[in-house]
């Protein structure tokens, strides 16, 4: 009979080398090595006590004591670590911050087409406008109605101007966007190799999450608020749901991650 | 400085130099034997050791080696230290 231990029985050098990662900060490789040399010495540690005649269980208990507890280790680690991973994972987090923002301009532009078409369907006063009893000063006045001569009042300048201007700036997205998304393109391209770590993988799924996932509910919010005075709703009701989508977005690729092949502690 | 010195005598990978070091001190350098891999790693950024991974016996080891400007630091702080303990042991010398 072979006696072998069950494989169900904690090692506790992995029980301890499961501690330790779970504390060690830094590149992946800084990481990884930390983890091979702290197993490696254990090990040789135990050999080297179990040739002295120590029983093995003992011998493991020593060699885990000599070591030092995770936490004391770990701190030392991290000591000279933590600071090279933050020069090796900052520009793989500036890129994937510009990723971020030539998203969330794309996402401001596609909410151009939609509230025209939605300003086609129930007017432009839905959509863009400016609620009864707006006064606007003389100086306004005049202005709205120099840049907005088809229309016919003070009121209704305002509102095209309030529109066009809706419009320009999401034009000035879509054009911002695109060269944000060039210039990543090339940045990408060109930019060497990478070295240790790259950026947590989680990190960027949680933060589109968490800023789109707020702007919707910010925007929807104050659409539905608009809605109830009856006027102007549409483009913050749009915004909040193009904002919707791309959280939508973050929060599907964040549940692949956690389901799917990224190694949790355990 | 005791770390390097320990290399001195050849490359060694962690677990030995550990060892050496607390035989050379008679057991006075007992500090957990995992804060001494950051300090190795430390030298090694510092340029003073330069280390590699090689399989001994089926296990995998980083083995750790003085470099060209590790033996100058060393002799460098030997000689400094040299200088400071003569001078504290002169003093005490003096104080009994």
């Amino acid at each position: 009979m072979i006696d072998a231990p069950l494989i169900d029985d904690p090692d506790p050098i992995e029980v301890y080398l499961d501690g330790l990662l779970a504390r060690l900060r830094g590149t992946a490789g800084d990481v990884r090595r930390a983890l091979a040399e702290s197993e490696s010495h254990l090990r040789d540690a135990v050999d080297d006590a179990v040739a002295r005649g120590v029983l093995p269980e003992r011998a493991v208990a020593e060699a885990l004591t000599n070591f030092g507890g995770t936490r004391e280790v770990a701190r030392a680690f991290n000591r000279r670590n933590q600071p090279r991973a933050a020069r090796v994972l900052l520009p793989g987090l500036v890129l994937e911050a510009w990723a971020m923002v030539v998203l969330g301009l794309a996402a401001v532009a596609v909410s151009a087409p939609v509230m025209w078409l939605l300003t086609q369907l129930f007017g432009v006063r839905t959509v863009f406008g400016g609620g009864p009893g707006v006064h606007y000063d003389p100086a306004s006045c005049a202005h709205f109605l120099a840049v907005q001569p088809s229309a016919h009042g003070c009121v209704q300048a305002a509102l095209f101007e309030s529109r066009d201007d809706g419009y320009v700036q999401r034009i000035a997205a879509a054009i911002l966007a695109l060269i944000l998304y060039g210039g990543l393109l090339a940045v990408r391209r060109h930019r060497r190799p990478p070295v240790g770590a790259p950026v947590p993988a989680l990190l960027p799924s949680t933060v589109g999450v968490t800023v789109f996932g707020g702007a919707s509910v910010a925007l929807i919010g104050y659409g539905v608020d608009r809605a109830v005075l009856g006027y102007g709703q549409g483009q913050w009701l749009v915004g909040g749901s193009i904002a919707l989508i791309v959280a939508a977005f973050y929060l599907l690729r964040l549940w692949r991650q956690l389901t799917g092949t990224s190694a949790v502690p355990g | 400085m005791l770390l390097l010195a320990v290399l001195e005598a050849g490359p060694a990978h962690g677990y030995e130099v550990i060892a050496a070091l607390r035989g050379r001190s008679a057991g006075e350098f007992d500090l957990p034997e995992g804060t001494v891999y950051p300090a190795l790693h430390r030298l090694e950024t510092d340029g003073e050791l330069t280390s590699s991974w090689s399989i001994e016996a089926g296990r995998r080891r980083r083995t750790y080696r003085l470099t060209a400007a590790g033996h100058t630091v060393l002799a460098a702080q030997r000689s400094e230290w040299g200088r400071f303990s003569h001078a504290v042991r002169s003093v005490l010398a003096v104080s009994a």
